[in-house]
């Protein structure tokens, strides 16, 4: 009895600590790899930015960010990045989910700012990353606020609050900006527009999708395409922010961006399902069943549609018909959550475990493609 | 046999139980049939409550602590009123002890004596087992519910069920009543998130102090009596690295135990007596531990602890204990 006593204390405890080894919550990040000519910026690891060369063989590493090392980039704690960098000029904007912002000189080290750069002046952390406009850029976070910031120095730009403006939702998806109005969808449901020089709000009231956005694209023609965590995908007139159909209704999640051609949106969902969406007529062309969650956006090279899912398959859909023409388990890759990037005829494809792949559509084929020198 | 038949339904229900599990285990393996088998309900019962709750997220832990709680009372009260028994059976196991040196012949009097107050050594233990895995579940279901990354959000949806009521209640309100409930505390911020760490330690500490000591040594005592202070500090340390939705979990299953032990056990520190009688009605071995002297053959009676102490009061045993141990 008495060990009984002294046992099950010492067991509870085991376990809490077991459960919290368990990693199934820590950020990681998906930003998808970019590229500037001939160079690939590319989150490795969680917060190391890594610039590299691509050559023949892969690609050879330049730089990394942050340099712990130096005094100025020691202390920055980006945490884990969701969206892509920006490209403003001679610098790049970071933004992490630990609600930190950096701007980069093109050598990757750190450029200090007037204090406006960290995380003490943004509430909640950033989720779908900013997007720029210009000379300023904006951004959402998690404490449900809006951000305007000018690209020189990470400060506010008037009239919008440099607090933030408060919205009714969190802000997970990364905003989108089209001809000067800028277009936020909250986790409550909402997608707002707002007039971006004057910070007025342009629709009589936000569009209501009925579940989380997540995502936010605009697929041109006055069209936007908003997707839910209840599974229904809107088409919404970004002039008056009215639906223009009736949903698309997918089995699952839809926390992703379509690729859009000829007037047929593809997208995948989290019951493992690509979709082939003809948004004139409203009708799912085909089916494609992956092997897990779909969370990465695709790219259309040629006729094929290359997607990867989250057990780290890379698949090969021929565009016309949904039917596989290949798929490839990537081991090691972890998890395809970051959007594949086209590039020169090929699918780049980045794994949760920070390994760079390509995937070439006309030989149906994955090669990992090694970042190299890395230090 | 009035206890006879909860018993006997008990053991039923618990041999059905553990072959329905094992049989899972087998076919799915343990992980699959934790999750499975108690992990996605719980996410999914904490969904719908916090849905039905105004939205309210700590609502729906405290709600779905208590609605465990209820579940597994009966497992609960078994145990409490197991080691009560035990511990009025402790005169006589600690005659038994003194008495018997030949160590077989000691288990099988302290057997004897078991079996004979209807006491199972291991009966305050196994339902405690039973309810482990429960709590493990509970505790991974708030940390996964609570989403506090988009990767938990992207791993919650593999637990939700497909139910339109469900689906439309993600993602979840981290806030309650001031308490961040996603995030940990830390020393160097004064706020509601670190108010709740000290009521993790405070109602682990309640909990000690409420639990039955069934120490029979006076070495076992005081590392009893050092665990009620160094549980409390280790889970406050816990406390202050676990979102807050775990330590709202513990602060209610807490306060829930306590409420319980003070029924089971009472409070004699505030004169609050049991307010459960205990599992059998005592019965003449239970009122009177027997005792055989070993070799002689005699046997002698002498009043059970527990009867001693409600005649006399707790301090007044100790006197008596000191005497005879003198």
């Amino acid at each position: 009895m008495r060990l009984s006593k002294l046992l099950i204390p010492v067991i509870l405890v085991v376990a809490v600590l077991s459960s919290a080894c368990v990693g199934f919550s820590e950020p990681r990040g998906w930003a998808a790899p970019v590229f500037d000519g001939e160079t690939v910026y590319v989150f490795l690891d969680r917060d190391e930015f890594v610039a590299a060369s691509l050559d023949e063989l892969g690609a050879q590493w330049s730089w990394t960010f942050p340099d712990d090392d130096l005094d100025a980039e020691s202390e920055i704690d980006l945490e884990a990045v969701y969206g892509p960098p920006l490209f403003a000029g001679d610098r790049i904007i970071l933004a992490g989910f630990s609600g930190e912002m950096v701007a980069l000189g093109p050598e990757g080290r750190y450029i200090a700012g007037r204090g406006s750069w960290w995380r003490d002046d943004v509430n909640g952390s950033i989720v779908g990353g900013a997007t720029l406009a210009g000379d300023r850029f904006v951004f959402g976070t998690t404490e449900q606020r809006l951000y305007v910031r000018n690209v020189v120095d990470g400060g506010g730009v008037a009239p919008w609050p440099s607090d933030g403006r408060k919205l009714k939702g969190e802000i997970w998806s990364q905003p989108v900006i089209v001809g000067g109005i800028l277009y936020v969808g909250t986790m409550d449901g909402n997608l707002y527009a707002f007039d971006l020089e004057s910070s007025e709000e342009l629709w009589t009231r936000p569009f209501e999708a009925g579940g989380a956005i997540a995502d936010l694209a605009y697929i041109g023609e006055g069209v936007l395409f908003v997707p839910t965590l209840r599974g229904q995908v809107w088409l919404v007139d970004a002039e008056t922010g009215a639906a223009l159909r009736d949903p698309f209704e997918a089995e699952g999640w839809v926390w992703t961006r379509p690729v859009v051609r000829d007037g047929i949106a593809y997208f995948g969902d989290f019951e493992d399902f690509v979709y082939a969406w003809d948004m004139d007529s409203g009708r799912t062309l085909w089916t494609y069943r992956a092997e897990d969650k779909v969370k990465a956006q695709g790219v259309i090279i040629d006729e094929t549609l290359i997607v990867g899912d989250e057990g780290g398959t890379v698949h090969f859909v021929d565009l016309a018909s949904g039917v596989r023409r290949n798929a490839v388990k990537l081991d090691g890759a972890g998890k395809i959550r970051a959007g594949l990037v086209e590039k020169e005829g090929f699918a780049w494809i980045l794994g949760t475990e920070g390994r760079l792949y390509l995937a070439d559509p006309a030989t149906l084929t994955v090669i990992e493609r090694e970042v190299r020198g890395l230090p | 046999m009035i206890q006879a038949v909860p018993q006997r339904a008990f053991l039923g229900l618990a041999l059905i139980g553990g072959v329905a599990l094992v049989f899972a285990i087998a076919t799915f393996g343990f992980g699959r049939t934790f999750t499975v088998g108690l992990l996605d309900p719980m996410i999914n019962v904490l969904v719908v409550l916090n849905h039905a709750l105004w939205g309210s997220f700590g609502l729906a832990v405290i709600a779905f602590t208590i609605l465990v709680r209820l579940v597994t009372f009966p497992l609960t009260m078994r145990q409490l009123q197991q080691t009560r028994a035990m511990q009025a059976l402790q005169p006589r196991v600690q005659e038994i002890q003194k008495k018997f040196t030949d160590p077989k012949r000691r288990q099988e009097e302290m057997m004897k004596a078991y079996r004979e107050a209807g006491v199972n050594p291991l009966g305050c233990l196994g339902p405690l087992v039973l309810q482990f895995p429960i709590l493990i579940a509970l505790f991974y279901a708030i940390r996964q519910t609570l989403a506090i990354s988009p990767e938990a959000l992207d791993n919650l949806s593999s637990h939700l069920y497909s139910w339109s009521y469900i689906q439309s209640a993600i993602p979840l309100e981290e806030s309650f009543i001031g308490i961040n409930l996603a995030e940990g505390a830390s020393i160097s911020v004064l706020n509601l998130n670190l108010l709740i760490v000290v009521l993790v330690g405070f109602s682990t500490w309640a909990q000690s102090k409420t639990t039955v000591t069934v120490a029979t040594d006076e070495r076992a005592r005081t590392q009893q009596q050092m665990m009620t202070w160094m549980l409390p500090i280790m889970f406050m340390f816990f406390g202050l690295s676990f979102p807050s939705g775990v330590s709202l979990y513990w602060v209610v299953t807490s306060f829930v135990s306590v409420g319980l032990n003070v029924m089971v056990y009472g409070f004699p520190a505030l004169n609050i007596p049991p307010l459960v009688g205990p599992p059998n009605p005592p019965a003449p071995v239970e009122a009177t531990a027997t005792v055989t002297s070993e070799g002689s053959g005699q046997t002698r009676s002498r009043p059970s602890r527990e009867l001693r102490s409600s005649a006399h009061g707790s301090r007044r045993s100790k006197r008596k204990n000191r005497r005879r141990r003198a």
